[in-house]
């Protein structure tokens, strides 16, 4: 979707008819000026309302401008109206939200609303004017409802994309921004049909299958809400991780705990390094032992094979010149190879026949020849696999050790600030062994409840298959039966898929994300979409450790543009993909923000203004004077196609009603 | 052999396989502990006939992996003393699950039961065969020397 143009009709404080067109070209950047209480925000929404009927302002009711039910007498109508003018998908539309106020009496300037349209037009192929039958199901398909704040966001209130609860939000914007939704009504659809299918089957069957039944809803019940749990305890660790992160924080920049803070993030990134290694070498000891371990258990029987196979090679057994079955056939065709007759007791025949003493069969000496050229190898590998264990052994030791040390010397730390600092940072501290005990004890609960879910999808297969044995006993519940677990494993195959595409989807994001927000923090600061869907932002400790840091409003912000920018580049990508796609269809979204340089300082602001025009084909944004910064304008200026200003009007200065006017902009590119 | 991939072996599969393959992921496979359960049966002598299979897998998730083949084959011949069950992978199939099923429970007793790490105790199970080895090795030597003293003490009389 590209906007072309929008034009307002008496719409709260826009009076009369009013326009701005945008541009999407090489100058893809346009800029309404205004103050703040100018209608910045009432212009973002004349788009929400256009799209959902749906106004965050105060006073909704009160959408028709004051002034035009002012001019209109007692019993005569206003109009108000939203009309936007864009291209999507290739073609150009127009869609246009209308209602009618009649003003009620001279002393008020209330209004009863007594009509109202959604239209949507567009132009055909052949440069026909057409209109679409559901213009507001088309609208919601082009810009879905739920993406709205991604869309049409607000930079004051965006970097609450990075607080705790926001997983829901960005889990969903990623879902849908893809068209994974698809996927996600399919399973739910499959399920409720499984269900009713489920229902026939007890209506059917037996009383053992009621129970049967019965008790599989209970263990999936009980399987939903343990990982429902895990979810909840996973958002109280990032939480308490979060405030953990904003101590850190605080004592870095208190003078008394600095040093020692600092040296809390060194150990903390050994800790997380030696971790690392300490499961490397376990998984080492494993293969080690799996693989190898076998051997000093074989050592007599490889001695036993061994030494029946040299005998055999010593009595010349093996390898033998002469095969069996080569005798044999001698004997059957009565000749030998040199020519004499073998006639059955003559000496030539029993001679050959004697030849069968030292003859092996082919396929003993293959065997042979096999199992003895692999006994140098296998038994060699006795004394490798304990030279090898005792070494891993050694190394699982020494990391224990230092793994100890740096425990201890976080403790030491802990004990050290608390004590030799000020109270309110003794305070801080022993929160922050409050808080790393309940991380601990929240992961103790997560295992606990992994172990449960692990226990209900075990006695899940299991009734599973008591209810299969059981649903053939009767003729209509095995037909229901069928179709349930049909929709079963249908519904499991799409939930498979489902989390597929959702994964490789975050893995996605989570690069631009990353690569958007590098480009733009100056530090060695990384973003990060966590497996549960947080937007986290990171930061290198000791070399090669990330651990997540408390964030300035400012980095929030960076963050939550970035992600919000690569949610708009991935669609693009997915919709010039010249491929079919089923599910991923996406599409070309401009960006719209209100206020996004609100809380940056003057070297993200320039950042931020180099990168934005790259973000996405179009750019549109709010700004007030002041966020207009020499820092922002010497990076947009000259690639801003279009620039309006907002005109305000008080009440106290006009005609006694506030106003609006959108005027175009001189400086730099004009309208 | 060939022709024979997809010969089955039915084996007993007890609480060990799920401890020790599903729970703590050491073994790789089923198939992978089976054999490492065959081998600590030979190893301790618990042998059981007439196993009951609850559970199958295929000769082809072996074929391939010499030291495996080699380790069933050896175990195979050392308990028969028979060449040519080194050409009768039914046989060696029959000896590997009866040795399995005995190896299994020397690792229910000797690891899954005890307190502790499982890997802890399945390393402490190898070093203590190690010991073993290296207690029969010396045995060995003195029963030679103890045999050479013999000969000579017979010589002197």
């Amino acid at each position: 979707m590209i906007l072309r143009a929008l034009e307002l009709t008496n719409f709260r404080q826009f009076h009369g008819q009013q326009r701005v067109d945008f541009v999407a070209d090489e100058r893809n950047v346009n800029v309404i000026h205004g103050s703040n209480g100018s209608g910045k925000t009432t212009l973002l929404n004349a788009l929400t309302w256009l799209f959902y009927d749906e106004l965050t302002l105060p006073r909704p009711e009160s959408l028709a401008s004051e002034r035009a039910m002012a001019e209109a007498d007692p019993g005569e109508t206003v109009t108000v109206g939203v009309t936007l003018e864009f291209d999507h998908h290739g073609l150009r539309y127009t869609a246009s939200r209308m209602r009618e106020y009649r003003r009620a009496e001279a002393g008020s300037l209330r209004g009863e609303q007594v009509g109202g349209t959604l239209t949507l037009e567009y132009v055909d192929e052949d440069g026909n004017r057409r209109e679409r039958e559901n213009p507001q199901d088309t609208l919601d398909n082009i810009v879905p409802e739920r993406l709205k704040d991604i869309f049409f966001f607000d930079g004051e209130t965006i970097d609450q994309l990075t607080a705790l609860d926001s997983q829901e939000q960005i889990q969903e914007a990623i879902r849908s921004i893809m068209g994974l939704e698809i996927l996600e009504r399919g399973h739910r659809h499959l399920d409720t049909v499984r269900k009713r299918f489920e229902k026939q089957v007890r209506e059917h069957g037996s009383d053992e299958l009621e129970e049967l039944l019965s008790e599989k809803e209970d263990v999936e019940e009980e399987l939903a809400a343990r990982e429902q749990d895990i979810v909840d305890i996973r958002r109280s660790v990032e939480a308490a991780r979060d405030s953990v992160a904003e101590i850190d924080e605080r004592l870095r920049q208190t003078d008394m705990t600095v040093e020692l803070q600092e040296r809390r993030d060194e150990l903390t990134g050994r800790i997380e390094s030696l971790e690392g290694d300490l499961a490397e070498n376990e998984e080492k000891i494993e293969r080690a032992v799996a693989s190898r371990g076998m051997v000093p258990f074989l050592m007599p029987a490889l001695e036993d094979v061994g030494a029946m196979l040299d005998e055999k090679r010593q009595k010349g057994e093996i390898p033998s010149d002469i095969k069996t079955q080569f005798v044999d056939d001698l004997l059957e065709l009565g000749e030998c190879i040199c020519g004499r007759p073998l006639e059955e007791g003559s000496g030539p025949h029993d001679a050959v026949a004697g030849w069968r003493q030292t003859a092996t069969d082919g396929e003993f000496e293959r065997a042979a020849v096999f199992v003895g050229g692999q006994l140098g190898d296998v038994g060699g590998e006795h004394a490798e696999y304990y030279e090898a264990v005792d070494q891993l052994i050694a190394t699982r030791e020494v990391l224990r050790e230092r793994f100890r040390r740096a425990e201890e010397g976080l403790s030491e730390i802990s004990e050290q600030v608390a004590e030799s600092a000020p109270e309110d940072v003794a305070d801080l501290e022993e929160r922050r062994g409050e808080l790393q005990d309940d991380i601990a004890s929240y992961n103790q609960r997560i295992g606990a409840a992994d172990d449960e879910i692990e226990r209900l999808r075990a006695r899940k297969f299991d009734l599973k298959e008591d209810i299969r044995l059981a649903e053939k006993q009767s003729e209509k519940a095995k037909i229901a039966a069928r179709r349930a677990e049909a929709a079963d494993a249908l519904a499991e195959y799409v939930q498979a898929l489902f989390e597929k595409f959702q994964e490789t989807v975050r893995r996605r994001v989570n690069e631009k994300v990353n690569e958007t927000f590098t480009a733009i923090i100056a530090k060695d600061y990384y973003a990060h979409i966590t497996e549960d869907y947080g937007l986290e932002i990171l930061k290198d400790v000791g070399g090669t450790d990330r651990v997540p840091v408390a964030k300035s409003t400012g980095e929030r912000q960076v963050a939550s543009l970035s992600f919000i920018a690569s949610l708009v580049d991935l669609a693009r990508e997915r919709h010039e993909r010249d491929e079919e796609t089923e599910y991923f269809k996406g599409g070309i979204y401009p960006l719209i923000m209100d206020s996004p340089f609100g809380a940056l300082d003057p070297t993200y602001q320039r950042r931020v203004s180099r990168t934005l025009p790259e973000m996405s084909r179009q750019i549109i944004i709010f700004v007030t004077d002041s966020q207009w910064s020499e820092e922002v304008a010497g990076e947009m200026r000259e690639i801003a196609g279009r620039q309006y200003r907002l005109e305000y009007t008080d009440a106290d200065e006009g005609d006694g009603y506030e106003t609006t006017d959108i005027t175009t902009e001189l400086e730099g590119a004009v309208a | 052999m060939s022709g024979s991939e997809n010969i089955a072996i039915d084996y007993r599969k007890t609480e060990v396989y799920d401890v020790l393959v599903d729970q703590d992921q050491i073994f790789d496979s089923y198939t992978q502990l089976l054999i490492f359960a065959a081998a600590v049966g030979y190893a301790h002598g618990r042998f059981e006939e007439d196993v009951e299979p609850d559970a199958q897998t295929k000769w082809y998730y072996i074929k391939g992996d010499n030291r495996l083949e080699v380790a069933i084959a050896s175990i195979a011949y050392s308990h028969s003393r028979d060449p040519d069950v080194l050409t009768d992978l039914v046989r060696q199939f029959d000896i590997l699950v009866g040795y399995g099923a005995g190896g299994a429970e020397v690792l229910l007793e000797e690891v899954v039961e005890q307190p502790g790490e499982n890997l802890d105790l399945l390393i402490q199970l190898i070093e203590d065969q190690h010991d073993t080895d290296e207690m029969q090795r010396q045995l060995g030597i003195l029963e030679e020397i103890d045999a050479e003293l013999t000969t000579f003490s017979s010589g002197a009389d």
